[in-house]
């Protein structure tokens, strides 16, 4: 009966219970084991895909969005950030609530943009950003586990920073609405 | 945190029930409402095998077409696979066959499970899958019928691929490290091409 193949977008933006709390530390853990994996055999590969496509234009959304991911996993911090670049240009940001179903409806992927942005951005230490991004995320998708628990980290990690700022003690929405916006003008829809 | 002893994948198409299976498995639960999964999760558990504590790493994927080339860095070095299908939609066993061509080129030793999932919502006896039994005997899989709602077969099949690690470690003459099929495929719906899943 419940074969969500076809929306699982929508069904998911109906219900927005915001209790999903989640206590769990396998993030972290993913995040340790990954880094073990060696991808650089994949990068080079997505590499030259995207170079060959370039020839003929735009890379195609899939080839970008698979190339982006394996930079963001590599370690070498230029990667990571020409990653996150690609998929910043990919992304569709709006700030406002009731949009994001269109939104998705525009492209459903942009909820995955979202995530890898924030993962990227955090293995590279740029937690302020990585918060934004998964803050948005959480917008469209309250229940996400992952997400939940991404924040989770990222907010230790500014924490640990010293870096709480107005952002936290005006509460979350605010803190999302500023990042919304300021990402809103670092992006553009392509 | 302790160290994993077996790595897991489950591979299939999206939204044939790889979350709740392995949400099912880890926190005994059976969460309705899922998200569909960005990229790959990560979960563990230690499992308990005649005393011995055997620590099972699953990798949990996304199952759009999308991330297939991302998939694979996630099956590398696993020792089992659960490569699912929906028993309400049996229509999701023809991307089983993909992921067992590929596993079987590039991970030989990755003992391949062929996991039917939702088995709460059809009359599991009744359904026509002799081709795939076939199939599963043809490719050295273990079939087994699941349902993360009711925890039917789950469990199951974590106990099988642990005490498979155990048995292998007991035995190091078999370096090949490939769980072997025949052995413990005693499971009275599980086993090969078993019929119903209660
Ligand atoms: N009836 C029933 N529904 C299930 C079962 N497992 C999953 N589902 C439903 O199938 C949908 C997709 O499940 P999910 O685990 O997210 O699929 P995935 O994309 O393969 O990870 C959800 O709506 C679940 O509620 C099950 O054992 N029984
Ligand atoms: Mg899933």
């Amino acid at each position: 009966m419940d074969k969500g193949a076809g929306e699982p977008y929508r069904k998911v933006l109906v219900n927005l219970p915001n209790k999903t709390k989640m206590v769990k530390h396998n993030l972290q853990r993913q995040l340790d084991q990954e880094a073990e994996i060696d991808t650089s055999q994949e990068l080079e590969q997505f590499h030259q895909q995207f170079l060959k496509e370039l020839q003929f234009g735009t890379p195609s959304v899939g080839t970008t969005f698979t190339y982006a991911c394996f930079l963001i996993k590599s370690p070498l911090t230029e990667h990571k950030d020409q990653g996150i670049g690609y998929l910043r240009r990919e992304t569709i940001l709006i700030n406002i609530s009731d949009l994001y179903t269109e939104l998705l409806n525009q492209d459903p992927q942009n909820r995955e943009y979202l995530y890898f942005l924030s993962v990227g951005s955090y293995t590279a230490g740029n937690y302020t950003e990585a918060k934004t991004y998964v803050q948005a995320l959480l917008q469209i998708e309250p229940n996400n586990g992952q997400a939940r628990e991404l924040e989770g980290m990222i907010l230790n990690k500014i924490k640990d920073e010293g870096l709480v700022g107005m952002a936290l003690v005006g509460g979350a929405a605010a803190a999302v609405a500023v990042g919304g916006i300021l990402v809103a003008a670092l992006l553009k829809k392509r | 945190m302790s160290k994993v002893d077996v790595k897991v994948v489950l591979l299939g198409k999206h939204s044939v029930g790889k979350t709740c299976l392995v949400e099912r498995f880890l926190r005994g639960k059976f969460k309705e409402n899922t998200v569909a999964t960005v990229g790959a999760a990560f979960g563990a558990k230690k499992m308990d095998v005649n005393g011995r504590e055997v620590t099972i790493g699953v990798w949990d994927t996304a199952g759009q077409d999308r991330y297939e080339s991302m998939s694979r860095i996630y099956y590398r070095s696993a020792k089992a696979a659960l490569v699912c299908y929906d028993l309400t939609d049996l229509q999701s066993f023809e991307k089983v066959k993909l992921w067992v061509d590929e596993l079987q080129q590039n991970e030989e030793e990755c003992a391949i499970y062929i996991v039917g999932t939702k088995s709460d919502g059809v009359d599991v006896g009744a359904l026509p899958r002799r081709d795939m039994q076939e199939y599963a005997k043809q490719i050295n899989g273990f079939m087994f019928d699941t349902s993360a709602k009711s925890g039917d077969g789950i469990e199951e099949i974590f106990q099988h691929i642990a005490e498979a690690h155990v048995n292998k470690e007991q035995a190091p003459s078999d370096k090949s490290g490939r769980i072997n099929p025949g052995e413990g495929r005693r499971t009275k719906s599980g086993g090969c091409c078993g019929g119903s899943a209660e």
